[in-house]
């Protein structure tokens, strides 16, 4: 059961221009297995405990093609607990 | 606490870490010098508006960086930007008024120098006219606007933009009823495919075109297509390369809207919501006839691939090339140009051409899917085009045969009824015409000021429009510069002006964003601000008793107040008192409203790396920009619930004109005498005439002089080899120069290609005058000429 450190960026181009971050914010929080931290502009911290590493990744991909995310970038996996 | 629970946190923490100091890592401060003072300005070369820090010590610029807070440039610049602070360094500044007498120049005090251009206007105010620039500063442009049309009430005021941008403003205007692009430079970061259209921003726009050639780097699919009459830097790059013969790019923009109609391919949805169909009136006007769209496929039908082809000298398969990519609504298009479409005597028409493709295959007004007009100098959008220092514009994008508008201005200029002029003055190349025609003969132009820019070097046929001038007695050229020119060199009256970072200003760049800076270093000797030369002037003829430069209430019209008493700005010794610069830019912000171009306040601009317009004010006091203009999802003025609306459409009805107009030849084409086609430009070294970055040791010696670029094929024919000497000739002019084949670019079999930025190679002597009817710009891209080994 991976815990991944992740930043995502956030698309402020024009397909979530009218809707706002507000809105792909609510999405974000409401994701099973995700946590948000604190916002920085457009990059949000947050942290992603899946039961396993190909649901940690399918994740990961999931959140990539989200609209309103530009980017997710990830910045550490702790796997430990993986056998 | 569980293991669990404190890798979650550990993991938080390291992510949060990571965002803030990322998002700080952005801002980081240039480096770090013990007794460097770091500030920001905008770079006072090209329209792309990069932003510069620059580094200030004991009063001199010592250093300069790229600005990573820059959206624009985002850290980057390019050679001229590195060393833009070397341009205030040259040996030969001018430092003091000069007056010539009798063939010599002597030195005389600026209070004589104003006391000779007051008497200059006294002697006939009619007569007496102002040339500026792209490089005015917005305050600049507008004192000098005001002073003109509002003091000496003759609108005989034009700027050298008229020669490189104006047919892209009545492109717009006859498209759109407003002025400047919809789109930005982001529509370069979201473009699938971009289309240039006879440009080469590979070395005049390189911070934009690395922008969009670094996407390629990272992996995304960006396709190139050069349009264009010879072989450039930026050909390098392209994934297409259609080489056309002069002229013609008409007759490519009339058949990709041909293939749309015939294939079936172009948006009928956004033609019928937003759209309607214009041809040429006879006689002809800017708006022109309504056609329907019927008219216009009529019209279109014969410009088909194997027409063109035959007419352009494009294979067919690329024409359908062209007609494939906008039949492709999955595709993002932008189209830029500059000065391959503008320096056109049918630019008018190319334009809305450019337009009209765009908007009949439904590639506008989503990111990346744009028609835009980039600009060459760091002011032409934001003084020239917006400020209005043209001779029948008002600020804002109001005009002067408006009634309304006129009205409107006098009253935010607290003016009497009636003394703004509604008849048009001189335009660039008639004003200079008058200016060399003898007052007996009907050359109503007695005196011209001209003020950052250099028309002896850059007018075309400068033999017949400016030389001729200086053989008249009663005609008077003013001249302030900062170095000696070709045009100071023949100036009666020279003065020493301040540059960039040595006074305070504000430009607006290509993507109509207003960026300002404050003066940081000294100007040398006794230069002095142009704006200041303008009120100080203003004044010398309002204490003369000249009602034109008092408002309806008698005050002066530079008057500005502080603690209710009037601070004499006319004397330099109180000149930066106040801040002369934001008052003048608060009382222009009020012009610009009426089109919605609107401008936060000063202060806005001074936190901002820029601001696009318009920028409108929020609930919570904020002010937010505007990125795309008439798309619903983004600028504020369009009508509620509306995806599109073009609020200033000239058929009032919030659509766009699609326009109809012919493949038309050149006025001068190749023929037996002169068998060369002769096209003008620019380099990567230098920006402009070179007054400039030939004066900056490290872009001198990049590029040392002007050479003729000949196609190889060209020159083995008639013997030429690279460092020849060789002579060109036109009906106009003759002059020698050395011979490149084989370098950076190459131009098509019977072209030749000539930079125009070394003064000891004055090219424009050999250069048209013919300007298009609409914009009156004149035609630098195409000439004939005969080549011959000295």
């Amino acid at each position: 059961m991976p815990i991944s450190a992740l930043i995502i960026t956030l698309d402020d181009r024009f397909e979530h221009a009218e809707r706002g971050s507000e809105h792909v914010l609510g999405q974000l929080a409401a994701r099973e297995y995700l946590e948000l931290g604190a916002v920085s502009g457009r990059r949000v911290p947050a942290v992603a405990d899946t039961p396993s590493s190909e649901a940690g990744h399918a994740l990961v991909a999931q959140l990539q093609q989200m609209p309103g995310v530009l980017q997710v970038d990830v910045l550490s996996i702790y796997f430990d607990d993986e056998r | 606490m569980e293991r669990r629970v404190f890798l979650k946190r550990a993991a938080m923490g390291a992510a949060t870490a990571a965002a803030a100091s990322s998002t700080q890592a952005s801002q980081a401060a240039p480096p770090v010098e013990a007794g460097v003072e770091w500030h920001k300005a905008p770079c006072r070369f090209c329209g792309t508006g990069c932003h510069v820090q620059v580094g200030v010590k004991e009063q001199r610029v010592v250093a300069i960086a790229g600005d990573q807070l820059a959206e624009v440039n985002r850290g980057l610049l390019c050679v001229k930007g590195y060393h833009v602070g070397l341009a205030l360094y040259g040996k030969d500044r001018l430092t003091r008024p000069l007056l010539r007498e009798k063939g010599e120049y002597k030195s005389i005090p600026w209070d004589e120098a104003i006391d000779r251009i007051a008497e200059r206007v006294l002697h006939e105010p009619r007569g007496f006219a102002m040339y500026g620039s792209g490089q005015w500063t917005i305050p600049e442009g507008y004192a000098a606007q005001k002073f003109i049309k509002a003091g000496l009430a003759n609108n005989h005021i034009d700027p050298n933009a008229r020669l490189c941008m104006a047919s892209a403003v009545t492109g717009y205007l006859s498209t759109y009823g407003v002025d400047e692009p919809a789109g930005c430079y982001d529509d370069l970061d979201r473009c699938d495919v971009c289309i240039l259209w006879g440009n080469n921003p590979a070395e005049m726009h390189p911070v934009l075109f690395s922008r969009l050639i670094d996407r390629r780097t990272r992996g995304e699919k960006v396709m190139l297509v050069d349009i264009g009459t010879r072989t450039t830097r930026s050909t390098g790059f392209a994934d297409h390369h259609l080489l056309f013969k002069p002229n013609t790019d008409l007759a490519i923009a009339n058949c990709i809207s041909q293939q749309l109609i015939a294939r079936g391919t172009y948006d009928q949805e956004f033609v019928a919501k937003f759209c309607n169909f214009r041809a040429d009136s006879d006689p002809p006007e800017l708006n022109g006839k309504a056609i329907d769209f019927e008219e216009f496929k009529r019209q279109v039908s014969r410009y088909t691939p194997e027409y063109v082809s035959e007419l352009s000298g494009i294979p067919v398969r690329q024409l359908q090339l062209l007609g494939d990519l906008f039949s492709d609504r999955n595709l993002r298009i932008t189209s830029l140009w500059c000065m391959g479409m503008n320096q056109h005597t049918r630019g008018t028409a190319i334009n809305t051409l450019v337009h009209g493709v765009h908007l009949l295959s439904g590639h506008f007004g989503r990111p990346g899917d744009a028609p835009t007009s980039l600009t060459g100098q760091p002011s032409a959008c934001g003084t020239v085009r917006e400020v209005g220092t043209l001779a029948h514009a008002l600020p804002g994008g109001l005009l002067l045969a408006n009634d309304e508008h006129r009205k409107l201005a006098e009253g935010l200029w607290n003016l009497p009824p009636g003394r703004l002029q509604k008849a048009a003055g001189h335009h660039t190349v008639e004003m200079w015409k008058r200016f060399c025609t003898p007052a007996a003969a009907g050359g109503d132009i007695h005196t011209i000021w001209v003020q950052v820019t250099n028309p002896g070097q850059t007018l075309p046929n400068s033999n017949a429009l400016f030389a001729p001038s200086r053989k008249l007695p009663e005609k008077f050229l003013i001249v302030s510069d900062v170095y000696p020119t070709a045009t100071t060199r023949n100036a009666d009256l020279i003065l020493p002006s301040a540059m960039w970072v040595e006074k305070n200003g504000m430009t607006g760049n290509s993507e109509r964003r207003t960026q300002q800076w404050f003066k940081m270093v000294p100007p040398p000797g006794q230069a002095r601000d142009d704006a200041w030369q303008v009120i100080a002037v203003a004044r010398k003829l309002h204490d003369r008793g000249f009602a034109g430069m008092r408002d309806k209430d008698g005050q002066f019209l530079f008057s500005i107040r502080r603690d209710g008493k009037e601070v004499p700005i006319w004397d330099y010794a109180h000149y930066y008192d106040v801040n002369v610069d934001e008052h003048l830019f608060e009382e222009y912000r009020k012009f610009t409203r009426f089109k919605h171009k609107d401008l936060a306040p000063y202060a806005e601009y001074v936190k901002a790396r820029g601001l696009r317009w318009p920028v409108v004010q929020q609930p919570d006091g904020s002010w937010r920009e505007t990125k795309f203009r008439f798309a619903g999802f983004d600028d504020p003025y369009v009508s509620p619930g509306a995806k599109i609306d073009f609020y200033h459409s000239t058929t009032h009805d919030g659509r766009a004109q699609i326009w109809f107009r012919p493949y038309e030849p050149p006025p001068e084409s190749p023929d037996e005498q002169y068998p060369f086609w002769l096209c003008t430009g620019r380099v990567l070294e230098h920006w402009h005439s070179g007054t400039m970055t030939q004066r900056i040791p490290q872009l001198h010696n990049a590029m040392p002089g002007a050479y003729v670029e000949l196609n190889g094929e060209d020159a083995k024919r008639v013997g030429i080899r690279s460092g020849d000497r060789v002579r060109l000739e036109t009906r106009r002019g003759a002059l020698e120069l050395a011979a490149w084949v084989g370098g950076r670019g190459e131009p098509a079999v019977g072209h030749v290609f000539v930079p125009f930025f070394d003064e000891r190679v004055p090219i424009n002597e050999l250069t048209l005058d013919a300007y298009d009817p609409f914009s009156k710009q004149p035609d630098y891209k195409k000439c004939a000429v005969r080549v011959h080994k000295v």
